[in-house]
């Protein structure tokens, strides 16, 4: 696994696009966090500044980091496995020696790391700027929502393994990146409106669907105060964000199916 | 002698299109093994199967005798159809990563570089570098971990007349060093050079094998000239050990004849028809001749 994750860091390190994308991950993460504080439409009587401070720091981070990471991770991760279709290097790399598993393998080990990278960054920016926020420290509210630490881990990683099954599945940079946005962005969404609506009208199946389901690992819309501010207006479909250990089960579910889609699409293609 | 490679009946389709037929080969330890054909004969296709990156619709191959095909790839280098490297990695960078895979240990890296002559342009990033130096490269990635077996797929394909004499006596160098290379062309001129032993393909099938000199050897040609050239075109064409005979310009015939008979056989033949020969010359058979008859006429033929 080492083997493999040293190569990965090897083809990567001298790759451009990729300190640039890894950059921009860093510096937009704690300026998307502070945006809240000017550009977010919340409800008037929400406070504003709560979300600053522990406890809500960590899903507010968080919240900030699901935009970031479906973005730049995303991107990250179709540009790992698209660029060596495009260099041809996939094809060389298992005539040099890997087998197709260890092909994807390693790409998944990596992807994972910069997941767990990702994770490392928030969890510090959440600590210094909590610690500078928050006005009387105790040690109970630091902590008390530390679950989001993993889930958002899980979050990077499932954005990753989506964006690198379609990657895999299209091979062309534009049109997989244009996938993945309009699959997420307008796909998804209109497929849950038209469950929940016509197929399983009012049910919750709408919002079991796979990018539903990341996103909801760590979303604003957890938070209980404002899902109490937001519910007292009259929406037309669920904003509810899926309670936490059911985004956690449906996560992995979809996750292990993209991982396992994109070992077997490796499998059987021709390179 | 050591079997390198086995191919038995391997096929691939694109739709309804047969790219290999049914193909068997053998790989020996040692030789200089061309795969002759036209383009589009399923050359690049049979070496992508047996390279795990194309996947066979029928058929078996083994390396080494039949050890675990992945095991296999780390002691063979490979280039095939284009060199592959990441563009924006230096020489001494695409190498690593091949040595990576290969899991060798302290690869000299600089020496494969300075083997092909890329030692002075080793920091440059891959996609400054020319064709001729992109094909060079790739021949060190390949010599990478000192491997038993090489794969060259149409080395010199698109190089200058400099860089196609480089490339080239890079890879009798190679085989100097007594590597067993698998070479992939459609240019007689070179697999006649290069090679040891040959195959010829058609539409992924196989036309032809031996080694090189037996299918030079095998059919010869004879000119000859008389005085009454009609009577002697006559006499020739009526004899069974004569495949073909063909005029040359108004004053020769040309003939074909199994490689057993000679000018002696022609002379005598000539002779008990009371005909003097006026010209009588023994002319060494060309690949390319050869190699155009063969691929024109589909019959295997067994050297």
């Amino acid at each position: 696994m080492l083997h493999l994750l040293q190569l990965e860091w090897l083809k990567m390190r001298h790759y451009r696009p990729f300190k640039v994308i890894m950059a921009l991950y860093m510096v937009l993460l704690p300026l998307c966090f502070l945006s809240f504080k000017t550009s977010f439409d919340f409800p008037r009587e929400f406070d504003i500044d709560s979300l600053f401070i522990f406890p809500n720091i960590w899903l507010y981070m968080g919240y900030a980091g699901n935009w970031l990471s479906f973005l730049f991770l995303g991107f990250l991760a179709i540009l790992l496995i698209v660029r060596e279709f495009s260099y041809k290097t996939a094809r060389q790399n298992i005539m040099t020696g890997m087998s197709r598993r260890e092909f994807i393998g390693g790409k998944m080990i990596f992807m994972l790391a910069v997941s767990v990278a990702a994770t490392l960054y928030y969890t510090l920016l959440v600590l210094a700027f909590g610690f500078f926020n928050t006005d009387y420290i105790v040690m109970q509210r630091v902590t008390e929502q530390m679950y989001y630490i993993p889930r958002f881990c899980l979050m990077s990683f499932g954005y990753m393994c989506f964006a690198f099954l379609i990657g895999l599945w299209i091979r062309r940079t534009g049109l997989a990146i244009l996938f993945y946005l309009t699959y997420t962005i307008i796909l998804e969404p209109l497929l849950r409106l038209l469950t929940y609506t016509r197929i399983f009208p009012k049910s919750k199946i709408s919002d079991y669907y796979p990018l539903n389901a990341i996103e909801d690992l760590v979303h604003f819309f957890s938070d209980a105060r404002l899902q109490a501010l937001m519910s007292s207006k009259n929406t037309p479909f669920s904003l509810q964000a899926l309670p936490g250990w059911e985004a956690v089960l449906f996560s992995t579910f979809y996750i292990a199916l993209f991982i396992f889609l994109s070992f077997w699409l490796m499998a059987r293609r021709d390179l | 002698m050591k079997p390198i490679l086995n191919i038995e009946g391997l096929s691939k389709h694109y739709g309804s299109l047969t790219a290999v037929d049914g193909l068997n080969l053998s790989v020996e330890q040692g030789q200089v093994y061309g795969i002759l054909g036209p383009n589009g004969s399923g050359k690049t296709t049979t070496l992508g199967m047996v390279m795990d990156i194309i996947r066979p619709d029928a058929g078996t191959y083994n390396w080494f005798g039949g050890i675990n095909v992945r095991e296999a790839r780390k002691r063979i280098g490979t280039l095939l159809e284009t060199p592959n490297f990441y563009p924006y990695m230096n020489g001494v960078q695409n190498l690593k990563v091949v040595a990576h895979i290969k899991k060798t240990k302290s690869p000299d890296i600089d020496g494969l570089l300075e083997m092909v002559d890329l030692h002075q342009r080793k920091a440059a990033p891959f996609h400054t570098y020319s064709l001729g130096m992109k094909q060079r490269l790739a021949i060190a990635a390949a010599m990478v971990g000192n491997p038993d077996a090489l794969i060259f797929d149409e080395p010199t394909n698109g190089l200058d007349p400099e860089g196609i004499a480089e490339v080239r006596d890079l890879i009798v160098r190679i085989a100097e060093q007594g590597k067993t290379i698998i070479m992939a062309s459609h240019i007689l001129d070179e697999v006649e050079k290069i090679c040891s032993h040959v195959a010829i393909i058609k539409k992924g099938q196989l036309l032809a094998t031996g080694s090189v000199g037996a299918i030079m050897d095998s059919d010869i040609t004879i000119e000859v000239a008389a005085e009454d050239l009609e009577a002697l075109k006559y006499i020739l064409k009526d004899d069974d050990k004569i495949s073909a005979v063909q005029s040359i310009g108004t004053d020769k015939l040309s003939i074909s004849l199994d490689d057993d008979y000679g000018t002696a056989y022609i002379n005598a033949l000539a002779f008990r028809h009371n005909i003097t020969l006026t010209h009588l010359v023994m002319k060494q058979k060309k690949l390319e001749t050869e190699f155009l008859e063969i691929t024109r006429n589909a019959a295997p033929k067994q050297y």
